[in-house]
């Protein structure tokens, strides 16, 4: 099966999360070895891309 | 797709970061094959899975669902999308999302 590229989302929230709540913050590492910290983030958009698998496209 | 936006997503004030449960040294292998990442790809790897699961987006199978969520300047979650696992978000709407915030 190919990916495919498109705008039929399956949903707007998620199990946990709605619009409007406050992100759940977290920290993780980067390919770089860089701790990523959400909070530090504020001031700046940040968009979350989730992805099943590294070489599955992103 | 990302990496050729960095700039657009600059000019919105936004910073993109890909999140998976693959280990950090996986996500480095690819991001070497693809020629170089400069945005961060996080290791949702330990405790497997946790902030996807905080983020209702881990599929039953393990691995997190595609989906973005667009968090906004005062941590507030401002876009959720939900795709199937083999469609990639299209990156026109989160544009038009993050131009909404920029008000």
């Amino acid at each position: 099966m190919a990916i495919t590229k498109g705008r039929t989302s399956q949903a707007a929230k998620t199990a946990t999360l709605e619009v409007g709540d406050p992100a759940p913050d977290f920290t993780l590492t980067s390919h770089r070895g860089e701790e990523f910290h959400l909070a530090d983030k504020r001031g700046t958009n940040v968009v979350l891309a989730f992805y099943p698998f590294a070489f599955s496209g992103v | 797709m990302y990496e050729r936006e960095q700039e657009r997503f600059r000019a919105h004030d936004a910073q993109v970061v890909g999140v998976s449960t693959d280990s950090r040294y996986a996500n480095a292998a690819w991001a070497e094959k693809l020629g170089g990442i400069s945005y961060p790809l996080l290791s949702d790897f330990y405790p497997h899975g946790a902030v996807a699961e905080r983020y209702g987006v881990l599929h039953e199978k393990g691995m997190p669902e595609r989906a973005i969520v667009i968090v906004d300047k005062d941590g507030i979650v401002r876009y959720i999308d939900v795709h199937m696992l083999l469609e990639v978000p299209d990156e026109a709407a989160i544009f038009e999302e993050l131009a909404k915030l920029q008000g």
